[in-house]
């Protein structure tokens, strides 16, 4: 694997990372927030991946398993609380979620 | 040596994951950007494949679009998020400051990158011995690691997915019993 291939990766994985925060930041809905967050998971795990192969290792691939495991449950939580507040208001907007402060 | 091949599939994949990317910010429809969450996923499983990891890629495929978007999809359904329910894009100050501050970021690390062409080529191997290259993509290495090197790590996470499961189904029962 070529230097320009890892420089190629990295540079993705970078506007990637820009694009979910920007997801993050610009979505006024927590659903939609959280897939800007799937977005920053991917883009963390494109470069441990480049990484890991650039240098022959499988340290990064290993993290790259655990990213997705852990991906998979950051989600189901975040799916299980969406689902209770829409319950509980109606709605998943970020005015109505400003309710839980105290 | 500048393989070509790779470097054009490259750019390919990439236009495919940050078009998707790119819609599921701005879509307003709920359903649709999470479907192109969905084409962002497979484009990522591409770059697995092209450097050479196709277990990741497969598990990206199965795991993530199959599996997390799906339940994406099925929560927006289940609770009937409509476009509706979605609020415009916000405008003026409230777009732009968001707008600059990613695009200085994409820039600062853009510019960083550079820096990467005078990484030496092998540095050291963290563990274990070498992983022949034609072996890396299968599961046979990764299924030696986990269960000698990364074993602890690997039962920790069966023990996190476990809470996770469990958390979901407390958080979403009618009348919790954790409450009184």
């Amino acid at each position: 694997m070529s230097v320009e291939v890892l420089y190629g990766v990295l540079s993705l994985s970078a506007c990637l990372f820009a694009l979910g925060l920007l997801t993050l930041m610009l979505r006024r809905n927590f659903l939609l927030a959280l897939l800007g967050l799937e977005m920053l998971i991917n883009a963390g795990n494109l470069n441990f991946l480049a990484f890991a192969r650039y240098h022959n290792d499988l340290t990064g691939a290993m993290f790259v398993l655990f990213g997705i495991c852990l991906a998979a449950v950051e989600a189901v939580i975040g799916l299980a609380l969406a689902v209770r507040f829409f319950r509980a208001h109606e709605s998943l907007g970020f005015h109505a979620i400003a309710s839980l402060r105290w | 040596m500048v393989s070509w091949v790779e470097i054009l599939a490259l750019g390919g994949l990439g236009i495919l994951v940050l078009i998707g990317a790119a819609l599921a910010g701005a879509l307003r429809d709920p359903v649709y950007a999470v479907l192109s969450l969905v084409l962002t996923m497979i484009g990522v499983a591409g770059v697995y494949f092209l450097l050479g990891a196709e277990y990741m890629g497969i598990i990206q495929v199965i795991v993530y679009a199959g599996a997390i978007l799906v339940t994406f999809l099925f929560v927006v359904m289940l609770i009937s998020l409509t476009k509706s329910d979605i609020s415009p894009l916000p405008r003026g100050l409230a777009l732009w400051g968001p707008l600059g501050i990613s695009l200085g970021w994409t820039i600062f690390l853009l510019y960083g990158l550079q820096g990467v062409k005078d990484l030496p080529l092998r540095t050291q191997v963290l563990h274990q011995e070498d992983v022949p290259h034609f072996l890396y993509g299968t599961i046979q290495p990764i299924g030696k690691a986990l269960f000698t090197a990364y074993v602890l790590p690997f039962e920790l996470l069966s023990f996190t997915l476990l809470v996770g499961i469990v958390g979901a189904i407390l958080l979403v029962q009618k009348k919790p019993r954790y409450v009184r």
